[in-house]
């Protein structure tokens, strides 16, 4: 039963107008919790006197989401995808290249990362001002990412600036490093350079990430460096070799543009043909294979550094983006740090964090657990606990009952539908899509394979990816004088 | 033996209780990286010098959306009810907050009482409250700055009532109990040994403590390592922190997104019904802060360091002076984006750092400016000379035109955009620094009233050499003497 719509508390006027933009159809609860409970609104009018309690425990949750857009491919292998939201009085572009450091060339790590602090230095018709400047003086703002798989250009401009950032982006599209020189190449070097230090070098623990993803897969494989590269191979690349990845990689064809705007999509789209349909394509390239990242067996990294606690970093290959078992994992390794943080940090007080991560990318993933000690704590005891509370994660929803899932479930579904909220998080939403999906919509497909998760199954994921795979154990031991990042001292 | 197979049995029967779970299939063999195969009708080249690329385009006509400003309201119990009422998106967010904080208590002690909050209430075990939230997907964040500790809570609308039903009461009727402090405790410790050892927190730090010497504004809000290394004396004073400060008429509840107005008050009354309506304590007037007049230049050493994070500050105004909006265009015009003064400067020139940041710090009784960066250790004085010589130059020349515009467009504040959540969240912060509603609103008004002249005298007021603190952590003997040219003052070197 339809639990409530938002749009039943919007004028008429206004619920056409939500036909176009992300549409929160139903929040369904089970038809005895929603007759029971109409007040869980609280736009409805008797809300407050009959405010709680809301749904029962036992309720199934389902949330249909659709986020409406309109695709184009233009003459030149652009993919456009416009998102209107009328409400809105900014518009967000974003550009993905679908290239990132695993096409960093052999020799010259951090090279498409380089690329991307040049892209802002300024483009063929741009003048004396950079990118930044041209949207600061309408008001708005950019950024932009590289990771291993795709390099992203956004910003966020007040909506009648729409045609100012697509000029901007359709300049450097089709003109990219026309204003790169030796000498701005050099000053943008040291910049990434501080990046680097900043991040990672003068970091304490800063290159645990780093040894972790080389372990896992293998300085061979475009996995196995770090985004940013280092210092060395960041000395060795030259404008050529910028130019040549221009060319390779920064063409129409290889990239998606997402526009979302409050304008009507047939005006957006004239905009966006104008600017981009006839900047030229670049030639195809046949896609690379790469064998799937696979750990032998398990591998200890000593690693001192000049920190005050030790640290723990554990490390396995997981499945690729979408490939059986990864929402899976997801789910698993939530549990199994909120338990494992509840016994290091908060019981035993031997930990100050436990964190994880697991990075998805096309050609293979990584799961990172870091917990860090607390100091003179001892590592030993703390991988023994870690791998206890590894196992009983691989017994959830099989050998004993995960009562709580469900609400994890919801609890995962929520954030999901959340993050939908802001222009930003819709564009990441259909840049997903474009990669993972096939290029279809894809929001309510994410929300249903998060609902389709069954507890026995996390505990599966838990046990055949982790504990019952090889893995990297990374032990960072306080020394004085090591460098604080760290540095490994043996294999 | 028998005790084997009968374990063995029992085994076999829980396995069978539940799902062994799905065998997922091991990737293998070669994977393929993904490329868009896109159809193309244009050839492959370069792309033609269009005419039409050569001048930016005009804009397209403005949008502009009324957004109703907050209304305000009280509610039978005294508490005060901000609402902004949005229909963007199905979701709701409330903070709840408490008009005391950190400069309120000893130290450490509104930390730990914000996270305690989070525990068992009157109405509902902690164990039990959590898991019904995270049924209903609410989102319960608790905080404490300080001025104010709050717990907000957010949800999708259809859902948040019911959340709400299990948040407020960790609010209104916290507990408080000893494992509930413990937890609170041992996790705000945790976070603090964690953050001890980053570079930039030291000298973020060490820069309030030379600011506000003495006063608390000069401690952290968890209160610092000196006050988390001792076991008792905060959690003995968190109870009494709620006895003595929670009390309905301290009370401001605020409410951003797609709900009824009409319909809130209700449901806030009956949230917080058991909200206490005693009379409240005073609140103790905070004495003026005074910078140290001991060290003025301190180095943390950290030998072998390759960067310098410097943190250089100023006493600053309070968050109602008027000279509060001159300074946050100043801020945006010096270090706000990548085209401005230190950055082009420091970054784009030097290319010495990543970037330089300059924020206004704004409590209720006091503030402060400061500037943060991570520098090369080789350039940290040249970059730092280049630094003060554009910080000369502001108190002695008014801000370009084109500056002064664009800075202005940086701070400006759009309340038409942004999550529930995140305008809930603001809104909130200026009612905890005892501003009126309305302060967001009218922001605009007060950043298009600041001029040229008025930024060059609020950089000649505050941003002198002589009023200057500065803090750097990072390999002393390479960048001490370097400091000392600045001619700030004596140089300190602590461990």
């Amino acid at each position: 039963m339809l639990l409530s719509s938002p749009m039943s508390q919007l004028g008429e006027h206004e619920a056409r107008a939500c036909a176009s933009r992300v549409w929160l159809a139903a929040l369904l609860l089970t038809a005895a919790c929603a007759s029971a409970e109409p007040a869980a609104s609280p736009g409805a009018a008797s809300a407050a006197d009959k405010a709680a309690p809301a749904p029962s425990r036992d309720d199934a949750i389902m949330v249909n989401v659709a986020l409406v857009t309109d695709k184009l491919t233009l003459p030149n292998g652009l993919l456009v995808v416009l998102h209107r939201e009328p409400v809105a009085t900014s518009a967000y572009v974003h550009v993905r290249y679908h290239v990132g450091s695993k096409d960093d060339p052999p020799g010259r790590s951090g090279l498409a990362h380089l690329f991307e602090h040049l892209m802002f230095q300024g483009s063929r018709h741009t003048g004396e001002r950079d990118h930044n400047r041209w949207l600061e003086d309408v008001g708005g703002s950019s950024n932009a990412s590289t990771d291993r798989d795709s390099t992203d250009y956004h910003e966020e401009v007040p909506a009648s600036a729409l045609p100012r950032a697509l000029w901007l982006e359709s300049d450097r599209m089709a003109y990219p490093l026309d204003k790169t020189t030796e000498e701005s190449l050099g000053k943008e070097r040291e910049v990434v350079k501080n990046e680097y230090r900043e991040r990672y070098d003068n970091r304490p623990y800063g290159h645990v990430s780093s040894i972790a993803r080389a372990a896992v897969f293998g300085r061979a494989h475009p996995y196995g460096r770090p985004t940013i590269g280092n210092e060395a191979e960041l000395d060795a690349i030259t404008l050529d070799n910028l130019r040549g990845f221009a060319r390779d990689h920064y063409r129409p064809n290889n990239a998606t543009l997402v526009v979302c705007a409050p304008y009507d999509v047939k005006q957006t789209r004239e905009l966006v043909t104008k600017y981009f349909a006839s900047i030229p394509p670049g030639a195809p390239r046949a896609p690379r294979t790469y064998p799937a990242p696979q750990l032998a067996s398990d591998v200890r990294l000593d690693v001192e550094a000049g920190v005050d606690a030790p640290m723990i970093a554990l490390a396995w290959p997981a499945p690729r983006v979408h490939e059986p078992g990864l929402q899976e994992l997801r789910y698993g390794l939530r549990y199994f740090d909120a338990d494992l943080s509840h016994r290091l940090v908060t019981e035993k007080k031997v930990a100050t964090d436990v964190s994880w991560y697991l990075d998805a990318g096309h050609l293979g993933s990584l799961v990172l657990v870091e917990v860090q000690l607390q100091r003179g704590a001892s590592t030993d005891a703390a991988l023994s606990v870690i791998d206890e509370y590894l196992t009983r994660a691989s017994r959830l929803g099989r050998v004993y009952p995960w009562r709580s899932f469900a609400d994890h479930r919801t609890r995962a579904v929520v954030s999901a539908v959340t993050r939908l909220e802001g222009l930003e998080g819709r564009a990441e939403q259909i840049l997903h899509g474009i990669e993972y999906h096939t290029e279809r919509e894809t929001a309510q497909l994410d929300l249903r394979a998060l609902l389709a998760v069954k507890a026995a199954d996390v505990g599966a994921a838990m046990e055949q990816f982790l504990v019952d795979r090889p893995r990297v154990t990374i032990v960072v031991r306080p020394t004085p004088g090591a460098p604080r990042a760290g540095r490994v001292v043996s294999r | 033996m028998r005790l084997g197979r009968l374990s063995a049995f029992a085994a076999a029967l829980a396995v069978a209780a539940c799902a062994p779970g799905r065998t997922f299939a091991p990737a293998s063999g070669p994977v393929q990286e993904w490329r868009p195969t896109r159809h193309t009708t244009l050839p492959v080249g370069d792309a033609a010098d269009e005419e039409f690329r050569s001048t930016p385009p005009p804009p397209l006509a403005s949008v502009r959306r009324k957004i109703a400003p907050p209304t305000e309201t009280r509610l039978p119990n005294g508490a005060r009810l901000v609402l902004l009422e949005r229909h963007d998106f199905p979701s709701v967010s409330a903070v709840l907050l408490l008009g005391r904080g950190a400069a309120d208590a000893s130290p450490g002690v509104a930390l730990t009482y914000a996270h305690a909050l989070t525990g068992d209430s009157d109405e509902y075990k902690a164990g039990e409250a959590w898991q019904y939230l995270r049924f209903v997907g609410g989102r319960v964040e608790a905080r404490a700055t300080y001025d104010a500790v709050t717990l907000q809570t957010t949800a999708l609308s259809p859902l948040f009532v019911s959340a709400l039903s299990r948040s407020a009461p960790m609010f209104a009727t916290p507990e408080l109990g000893s494992d509930d402090v413990e937890r609170a405790r041992t996790t705000i410790t945790a976070q603090r040994a964690g953050a001890s050892d980053e570079p930039s927190v030291r000298a973020a730090e060490r820069l309030t403590s030379l600011l506000f010497a003495g006063h608390p504004y000069g401690v952290p809000v968890d209160g610092g390592a000196a006050a988390r290394g001792q076991d008792g004396p905060i959690e003995k004073a968190v109870r009494p922190f709620r006895d003595a400060n929670l009390t309905a008429s301290e009370v401001t509840v605020v409410c951003v997104g797609d709900f009824k107005s009409e319909a809130m008050p209700r449901v806030i009354t009956k949230a917080l019904g058991k909200l206490p309506t005693t009379a409240a304590q005073p609140r103790v007037p905070l004495a003026t802060p005074q910078p140290s007049d001991g060290a003025r230049v301190v180095v943390i050493d950290r030998p072998g360091a390759v960067q310098s994070n410097v943190a250089i500050g100023w006493p600053g105004p309070r968050a109602a002076d008027d000279e509060a909006t001159a300074l946050e265009v100043l801020a945006d015009a010096t270090a706000g984006d990548l085209s401005t003064r230190l950055n082009l400067q420091v970054r784009k020139e030097l290319g010495a750092t990543y970037g330089v940041h300059m924020h206004v710090h704004t409590f209720r009784a006091a503030g402060y400016v400061s500037i943060t960066a991570a520098i090369d250790t080789g350039r940290t004085a040249d970059a730092l000379a280049g630094l003060f010589k554009e910080l000369e130059r502001l108190r002695r020349e008014p801000l370009s035109d084109e500056e002064l515009s664009a800075a202005k467009r940086r701070a400006y504040y759009d309340l038409e955009e942004g999550t529930s959540r995140g305008l809930a969240s603001v809104l909130a912060q200026t009612i905890g620094l005892g501003l009126p509603t309305t302060h967001l609103m009218t922001h605009n008004a007060r950043v298009d009233a600041v001029t040229a002249d008025a930024i060059r005298d609020a950089a000649a007021k505050r941003l002198t050499s002589d009023g200057a603190r500065m803090v750097v952590t990072g390999d002393a003997a390479k960048i001490a003497d370097g400091l000392r040219s600045l001619g700030l003052g004596a140089v300190t070197v602590e461990k």
